[in-house]
């Protein structure tokens, strides 16, 4: 099982899972994406998946330090969050983000 | 360019006859050429498909969803659904849509729409799994509120990441106001469509699309995509729109005169009334988070939770300024969790707010001037803003229980039926129990009496009124709209006003993109000109604006057609509810402010003008059709000795 990092600050509108998809391959979809928007939508909590290798269906992401091509189209008020899963240090606090 | 192909568009139709279980897929290009996808070809497909003489629960009605040709892709909020039906209220025109993930989770299954035919024998719902097509048992879902429904749909298939439409018990009961909920609480709330799905037994359609979309010009899609969400995410009304949404502009709809109050008695609420509701006292205490949906660069929904009171507890999506419109203002709720309460109970049970509240008010105006009394009631005290009465009664209204059972069919049917004079309290257009304050500003008013489907902002209404006191605003409005002033209490150029934002919504709606992206929500957004280049670089077939606007007129003109030979309306159901007419407003900025009829017949006279439409009848005529290219809809009115020869 892949680490779903709970988020403050994330919309759930999942634009970065298209992004990704787009820089990658040029089409756009969303299940094939590197990053994955888990929807709890009861308690209005939004959990991140980062795959950092493909495996099933995912391309693996290709991060490089904080110039990703899906934090352009997160919106603001979520973009730093974002950033700071894709650069791995949220997943130290995610016990805290939780 | 190849014509055999539209790229971003997935090029199928799906058709369901729920009555024999037959599935059949059909090309979208068949289309194309003269329409837009989402609410146009919708309409399209509605027109040509339904006689004037089927009822909205007879089998022989159609539902069509249709996801617009830029769901899916990263154009600015493409992710709303359309849904189109014959209207249970006005047996014209039926269409709402709504946002949520199903619209681009649709088109990644590979279809543009959905139509729905027949009666399922049984409760079912329709799973869409890719090109796996499959009516379900809903045995088990049936009677379910839609957050419940949403779980065990989830669990009947075993993923969470699917996207449902489903109606609750509202839409079971055909309950006239009943809506098509998505995500929990995304409502397709005009028109009754709840209820047509309800008559069709179908509970829900389910969708997981795993397939891709593509674009003709990827770069210069990317470009234009680009520019549009820099233009959106700059503005500066953003400040108030991300952290409360539409409700932060809650102090400035009641300085407009926008808010109904008690039943439209009034249009502007009192000081202490409006301060109760204070979008600070949501953002300090309610609001947890941004929520939003597909591409949407400016999140303006939010997860509400509610910690303590007779409401605690419950954390929900909530609410725009619709909603505290309707609750806040209609019927006088000073509560702020009650607010929140009543959009999650209306969302549970598959009832649209504008006709929940509606329909209410017009009972509390009853039990008010004693029209009604307890032995009607049930028992129930109506007095005003005692939210627990009002949800005791939106509950009786879905689940069709003793007065609830008369309310279910909405105020122009309810007061039918109760008779005593009730009739002139019940506040619609076209038979829809209306949720815009019509008399102020006049162009939001007069688009929203105008509007096929009864009502409803979402066609003419303009909303740039709204910014008439901000000079630098209201310059950017006036060059882009093309008229000399946007005073919300000036008749002049209101018709013209309301013609550019029918277009500029039909094209919208078609498109499958959120109204808050373009020029209705703010004069600096996106225009036809900017839509024109989105799907140009989408599709790879070149339009420009007057295309654009060549295709809009079509649609709307395909609309209104329909509302005259399915529903007999003409101009005489263009007007404001009597009341509206009669009674100034009473208190505020604009108090005495009488909309004044002689006016309104000549906005409506300019206005079927600049359509072409005969001014006496407001019926269309032979030149505006044949000019759009609709010569046939123009032999379909002239046997039913419905068209003006000019």
């Amino acid at each position: 099982m892949h680490e779903v990092i709970y988020t403050e600050r994330c919309t759930g509108c999942r634009s970065c899972e298209i992004a990704c998809v787009y820089h990658h391959r040029r089409i756009f979809s969303r299940k094939i994406a590197s990053i994955e928007i888990k929807r709890r939508e009861r308690e209005g909590e939004f959990g991140i998946v980062v795959y950092r290798h493909a495996e099933n269906r995912h391309i693996a992401c290709d991060c490089a330090d904080g110039e990703e091509f899906c934090l352009k189209y997160c919106p603001e008020v979520a973009r730093d969050e974002l950033k700071a899963i894709l650069k791995g240090e949220a997943a130290s606090k995610k016990e805290a983000i939780r | 360019m190849e014509k055999s192909k539209a790229y971003a568009y997935t090029g199928k139709i799906l058709r369901v006859d729920l009555s024999t279980g037959s599935i059949s897929i059909e090309p979208t290009m068949n289309y194309i050429q003269r329409w837009l996808g989402g609410r146009g070809i919708n309409m399209s497909i509605l027109y040509s498909e339904l006689r004037a003489w089927t009822m909205p629960y007879e089998p022989a009605n159609r539902m069509v969803i249709g996801a617009g040709p830029l769901v899916g892709t990263l154009a600015p909020a493409a992710t709303r659904i359309s849904i189109a039906s014959k209207n249970v209220f006005s047996y014209g025109v039926g269409t709402s849509n709504c946002g949520g993930h199903f619209a681009p989770e649709l088109k990644f299954a590979g279809y543009d729409h959905i139509v729905l035919q027949g009666r399922a024998r049984k409760p079912v719902y329709l799973w869409i799994d890719d090109d796996h097509i499959e009516l379900r048992d809903a045995y088990e879902i049936w009677g379910k509120t839609t957050w419940e429904t949403d779980d065990l749909i989830k669990q009947d298939i075993g993923d969470e990441d699917i996207q449902i439409l489903c109606i609750g018990p509202a839409g079971e009961n055909l309950v006239r106001g009943a809506c098509i909920i998505a995500n929990r609480n995304r409502a397709a709330g005009k028109c009754g469509l709840g209820a047509v799905m309800g008559s069709k037994n179908l509970k829900a359609v389910a969708v997981r699309g795993t397939g891709s979309l593509e674009v003709a010009h990827p770069d210069r899609f990317m470009e234009a995509v680009d520019s549009a969400r820099e233009r959106i995410q700059k503005a500066d009304f953003l400040k108030v729109f991300l952290p409360s949404g539409s409700h932060g502009f809650w102090y400035g709809a009641n300085n407009d005169s926008r808010i109904p109050y008690k039943n439209f008695q009034d249009a502007h609420i009192p000081e202490e009334s409006a301060k109760a509701l204070d979008p600070d006292v949501y953002l300090k205490r309610y609001i947890k988070k941004n929520i939003g949906y597909s591409a949407c660069p400016i999140p303006c929904s939010h997860y509400h939770k509610i910690d303590q009171g007779p409401y605690a507890n419950l954390g929900t999506e909530a609410f725009q300024l619709e909603t505290s419109i309707n609750f806040g203002g209609k019927l006088a709720i000073d509560y702020p969790p009650a607010i929140i309460k009543a959009h999650a109970l209306c969302n549970q049970l598959g009832l649209g707010v504008d006709i929940a509240a509606g329909t209410i008010a017009w009972a509390f105006e009853c039990f008010q001037r004693e029209l009604v009394t307890q032995q009607d009631t049930d028992g129930l005290s109506l007095e005003w803003g005692d939210h627990g009465v009002v949800f005791e009664l939106t509950r009786k209204m879905a689940y069709r229980e003793g007065f609830g059972n008369i309310l279910a069919e909405g105020c122009k049917k309810a007061s039918e039926i109760l008779g005593r004079n009730s009739e002139y309290y019940a506040i619609h257009m076209k038979g829809q129990d209306l949720y815009e304050e019509v008399r102020l500003p006049l162009g939001w008013g007069f688009g929203a009496c105008v509007a096929t489907r009864g009502g409803g902002h979402t066609t003419g209404a303009a909303q740039c009124e709204a910014f008439a006191g901000n000079p630098k605003v209201a310059e950017i409005a006036k060059k882009a709209f093309g008229v000399k002033t946007i005073d919300p209490a000036t008749y002049e150029e209101k018709h013209k006003l309301t013609v550019y934002t029918e277009r500029l919504q039909e094209v919208v709606n078609s498109l499958g993109i959120c109204m808050f992206m373009g020029k209705w929500l703010f004069p600096a957004y996106l225009g036809l000109q900017e839509f024109a280049e989105l799907y140009s670089a989408a599709t790879g077939w070149e339009v420009e604006e007057d295309d654009f606007i060549m295709i809009a007129d079509r649609i709307l003109n395909l609309e209104k057609a329909f509302n005259v030979l399915h529903a007999n309306l003409g101009r005489k159901d263009d007007y404001p509810p009597d009341r509206c007419l009669a009674e100034p407003i009473k208190t505020g900025p604009y108090k005495g402010f009488a909309l004044s009829k002689e006016k309104y017949n000549r906005m409506l006279d300019e206005y079927y003008g600049l359509r072409g439409w005969d001014t006496d009848t407001g019926l269309q005529t032979r030149k505006c059709l044949d000019n759009l290219g609709l010569a046939t809809i123009a032999k379909d009115l002239q046997k039913a000795g419905k068209l003006v020869e000019t």
